[in-house]
């Protein structure tokens, strides 16, 4: 986050002020780029994609740094279903395509990738066994460092659904840690669900 | 359901799982999922902060062939648009900040000015000494009777985003006599038009003494030499500045950090 600075380096952005430009980009696309790597489609490319129409809305956007954050990534969320239709396309599918339906397509075993603490990989290849709006919505708030508002007008969905999914998937994350030997296997044992 | 009964198991467990439950109430929280959280939230990883060069090459073409409409202008267009209040309210602050911002941020990459910093301080404290004068070796002289007319050219520079005629010596200039790039405003709010009127002779009567501005910088700048880039205002006090200097004094590099506060007044969101 840019913080109280916010106003000022969009300013300049929008103004042509390339350094300012460089600012807002360092600094969201890290988050940008994790968050499109749970959606199964190539974050690169979606992500070059995402800052193409940004730079084109840029003069016009308006709004303090969650407004634009949830702007970013709305509009990186429609390049990724872009991206998922045109390879739903390209593979000729049956016709019941899915935008999200790549999420963990090919996510390797978090086991192999965990050592002694997880690293950022292993904990995206995690969250990308989540359901779709789970995972989302777990990105965006914890990545995106959005609030709950923003992330609900981002995915398309009410406060409350977006509350219940972030609450389930990280219970799913809590369940998908204790199942890898993650957590204290005592406290596994004594859980009765699993 | 689940969660309540894992809860008693974290209770019974652990203190950090307790107190990790009371900051985050209604969230799982548990030390794995924790750590799996930071995980995902790390510092950025060198990858995922290269790549730049292609959408600065899109901005650097989108912001080049914009039509050259005038800024407030624009802002007025973006009223009616998406956002309602909330636009309206940050659109506000916009117009507030071209009048009132001078802020420090690090928008510099980080291998410049680093030294400058530290130096900008101690120099800006000598010229104080002297009349703000000092520096027009190069370009006119912001403070005398040239004032008028850079502020024309300057009101028109920032209309057309003229990003390459604000880094010229005569801008600098400016800048130096107003305080900072983001009081050249203000500054020029101040200055009267010789062809109708002859009672301000100079245009520093709306503000403070050349002195006590320099003052201000210095308490400005030295308040945020720790981790802010070089000033805006030119470090040296010769007129001879080496091209380093001047360089060094580009229009994207932050002003003295005077009147931040009133260009962001909706940053912090609802």
């Amino acid at each position: 986050m840019i913080g109280e600075d916010f106003a000022w380096v969009l300013d300049r952005a929008q103004h042509g002020d390339e350094s300012a430009f460089t600012v807002l980009w360092r600094d969201l696309n890290p988050a940008l780029l994790r968050y499109l790597a749970v959606t199964g489609e190539p974050a690169d490319d979606v992500a070059s994609e995402t800052w193409a129409t940004v730079v084109k809305g840029l003069a016009r956007f308006t709004g303090d740094e969650n407004a634009w954050r949830a702007w970013v990534f709305t509009t990186a969320r429609r390049r990724a279903v872009d991206a998922g239709r045109k390879r739903a396309r390209n593979i000729s599918h049956d016709g019941s395509w899915q935008p999200w339906a790549a999420f963990g397509a090919e996510a390797r075993d978090p086991a192999d990738l965990m050592v002694e603490r997880l690293d950022t990989d292993a904990a995206l290849a995690l969250v990308a066994q989540l359901s779709p709006l789970q995972a989302e919505v777990v990105m965006l708030r914890v990545v995106g460092g959005l609030p709950v508002e923003e992330v609900a007008q981002v995915v398309g969905r009410s406060s409350g659904a977006v509350r219940v999914a972030h609450h389930r998937g990280l219970v799913r994350l809590r369940e998908l840690l204790e199942t890898r030997g993650v957590t204290n296997p005592g406290a596994a044992a004594l859980y009765p669900m699993t | 359901m689940r969660a309540v009964t894992w809860r008693g198991f974290q209770g019974w467990r652990s203190d950090d799982g307790d107190a990790t439950l009371e900051v985050v109430p209604g969230d799982p929280a548990d030390p794995a999922v924790d750590e799996l959280l930071t995980a995902l939230g790390a510092e950025p990883r060198p990858h995922e902060v290269e790549g730049l060069a292609e959408p600065l090459a899109a901005y650097r073409a989108t912001f080049a062939a914009r039509p050259l409409v005038p800024a407030a202008a624009r802002r007025g267009l973006v009223l009616t648009g998406l956002l309602g209040a909330k636009a309206a309210a940050a659109a506000g602050g916009v117009a507030l900040g071209l009048a009132a911002t001078a802020m420090a941020v690090a928008v510099t990459l980080p291998d410049q000015g680093a030294d400058r910093v530290t130096t900008s301080p101690a120099a800006a404290g000598t010229s104080s000494a002297q009349p703000a004068t000092e520096g027009k070796g190069v370009g006119p002289d912001a403070t005398g009777a040239a004032a008028f007319g850079l502020c024309t050219a300057w009101a028109n520079h920032e209309r057309t985003d003229n990003a390459a005629a604000m880094d010229s010596v005569a801008m600098r200039n400016l800048a130096e006599a107003a305080g900072g790039e983001g009081k050249i405003a203000a500054y020029c709010a101040a200055v009267a038009d010789p062809g109708k009127s002859q009672k301000t002779p100079k245009p520093g009567s709306a503000k403070p003494t050349p002195g006590q501005g320099q003052r201000d910088k210095v308490r400005d700048t030295g308040a945020d030499a720790d981790d802010v880039p070089g000033p805006t205002q030119k470090p040296t006090t010769k007129p001879t500045a080496k091209p380093k200097a001047s360089s060094s004094s580009s229009r994207t590099t932050p002003a003295p950090k005077a009147g931040a506060h009133a260009g962001t007044p909706t940053s912090k969101g609802p």
